[in-house]
């Protein structure tokens, strides 16, 4: 402003100007920076994503389109079996809990006869197997060394029942070069008796009308080694298998299925008036990688709807479903593997009851029961001890254990629980147990590592009222 | 597959006292259930928080175990519980008298 004139001044009010010129200083500043101060807002906008689920909106199948999901049968296949056992623990509480409730369920045994089978002094061998006849009027056991080597000897010992003196008295021995390691009557043909030997050899006996008609295998049969089962065919099974023959079938004709350590089934076509005994078609069951399975039991379904069905246990513990069918040369006729055993399973058989439903023990001291239509078993139970053998006696199972007292035990086998066995003692491992039902019970034979056959009758079941002090 | 499922849940529904069975998946959503929706959907939430807790329990407890089974009695009925990592099966049985 010291560069105004005097009118300048008095245009812009000033009172005073200079009127003496002097040199204009001029200053003039530029500002290079530039800083704003200030605060600024922003608002963003929000949204809110969380979801309401409501239930009407939630339909359980549709939340996994696919379904069902990766993973889910597997889950399944191994916690189900967990909780079917919580499940029934809560039942037996339950009905050892409730007040309401007398009744027990109770099996009351009686012992009819011991048998030892053992001939000479020092005769050291264990009752292998035991069977009935179909009328139950008629027992053969064999008595061997588990594990024994082929060229030991083996006789199977036969007793009849003598009605005057109701007991069973010892009618027959049939001698064998070679240990006897399984037997079995024909169910319904009288006198009609099968077993197998350690060297493989499949025999079949007639004994009817106090005859012995002795019909034999080839020395070479199971690779000469132990036949660990044999099972005759039911009426619908026979006539599956006398089909693969294409012979028209005769009357008395029947079917005799025998399983070898080596993993060969082999099918008998066998009439005992002819007589006959033929080979009709072998399988061979197999392990991972195609190496022979060690076959140790097997048993078919006792369905007349669907008879060709069976099941094989191994040595490993596997257990495969198989079917009856036309075969070249010793195909494996499983088609389906379920849940194995953690070790050998030592017997497996099927129920006359629930048809699709068969039970089996192993060494891993479990008792299971599987439906056929099922990978997974309906029922696992672990019984503290190796389990050696199992039959069914209706509804009912019987199970023969190792190094636990009582060794014979009953258990309802649907619902996984034992009975109280009254009278049901065996002293020492129950080896082999078989059972002939009627309809007022069942006449039971089991035999066991002293050589002794004992014989129980077991009626049916018995429900006991437990008395109770009331003041 | 699927009817292997569905058999194994009649299976379980066919036992004495089993009121219902609820299939859950690890989001906590029930795929799979015998009851209404509202239920499942109460059941798979509650239950699912319960087994994460009993399941830290032990965890925490000892670090080399697992959970693996669970059970919540009540007066009226008993909730059984079998985790596993992907998916958790819940049954719920009547057990009064």
């Amino acid at each position: 402003m010291s560069n105004l004139t005097g009118f300048d001044s008095e245009a812009v009010g000033f009172d005073c100007v200079s009127q003496n010129s002097r040199p204009s200083k001029s200053s003039a500043s530029q500002t290079t920076e530039f800083v704003e101060i200030g605060t600024g807002s922003q608002t963003n906008t929000s949204e809110d994503t969380s979801s309401m689920v409501c239930p009407e909106d939630l339909k359980a199948e549709v939340v996994n389109k696919e379904y069902p999901p990766p993973g889910l049968n597997e889950f399944l296949r191994r916690v189900v079996p967990a909780m079917m056992q919580q499940l029934d623990q809560n039942d037996a509480a339950l009905s050892s809990d409730s007040s309401d409730s007398d009744d027990e369920d109770a099996v009351s045994a009686k012992l009819l006869q011991e048998i030892s089978l053992q001939r000479a002094a020092g005769d050291h061998g264990s009752v292998l197997g035991v069977t009935w006849s179909g009328a139950g009027n008629s027992l053969a056991a064999c008595v061997g060394q588990h594990g024994a080597r082929a060229e030991s000897a083996g006789v199977v010992s036969v007793y009849t029942l003598k009605q005057s003196e109701d007991r069973f008295v010892h009618s027959a021995d049939l001698a064998e070069k070679s240990c006897v390691t399984a037997l079995q009557y024909h169910p319904s043909l009288a006198g009609l008796l099968a077993y197998g030997t350690s060297s493989g050899e499949v025999v079949v006996y007639n004994l009817s009308d106090g005859g012995d008609c002795k019909l034999a295998s080839a020395d070479d049969r199971h690779g000469c080694r132990r036949v660990s089962a044999l099972r005759w065919a039911d009426a619908p099974l026979v006539d599956r298998f006398l089909a693969l023959t294409h012979k028209t079938p005769r009357r008395a004709d029947q079917v005799l299925v025998s399983a070898g350590a080596d993993g060969t089934l082999d099918a008998w076509h066998v009439n005992a008036g002819v007589p006959l005994f033929e080979h009709i078609v072998q399988y061979a069951v197999s392990e991972a990688r195609g190496r022979p399975a060690d076959v140790t039991c097997f048993d078919f379904v006792k369905s007349p709807s669907r008879p060709d069905v069976f099941v094989v246990g191994t040595k490993s513990g596997k257990l495969s479903l198989c079917k009856v069918q036309p075969a070249s040369a010793g195909v494996d006729p499983s088609y389906v593997v379920v849940q194995p055993h953690a070790a050998s399973v030592l017997d497996a058989q099927f129920s006359r009851q629930e048809t699709h439903v068969f039970a089996s023990v192993s060494v891993d001291a479990e008792l299971r029961l599987y439906d056929i239509d099922q990978s997974a078993p309906l029922q696992v139970l672990w019984l503290h001890a190796p389990v050696w053998c199992l039959c069914w006696a209706g509804p009912r199972l019987l199970l023969g254990l190792g190094g636990l007292e009582p060794a014979l035990r009953a258990y309802e086998a649907r619902a996984g629980r034992p009975l109280r066995a009254a009278g049901l003692a065996a002293r020492g491992p129950v080896r082999c147990v078989a059972a002939n039902s009627g309809s007022s019970g069942a006449l039971v034979a089991t035999g066991d590592d002293a050589g002794t056959v004992h014989v129980w009758e077991l009626p049916s079941l018995v429900k006991h009222r437990s008395s109770k002090c009331t003041a | 597959m699927a009817t292997e499922v569905e058999e194994t849940i009649k299976r379980i529904q066919a036992h004495k006292g089993v009121m219902g069975v609820v299939i859950v998946n690890h989001e906590g959503i029930p795929i799979k259930s015998s009851l209404d929706n509202a239920t499942s959907v109460l059941y798979a939430g509650l239950i699912g928080q319960l087994t994460e807790k009993a399941r830290n329990v032990v965890r925490e407890m000892d670090s080399t175990n697992e959970l693996s089974f669970l059970r919540v009695r009540s007066r009226r009925h008993e909730i059984l519980i079998a985790p596993d990592r992907e998916f958790i099966l819940i049954v719920i049985q009547n057990t009064s008298d």
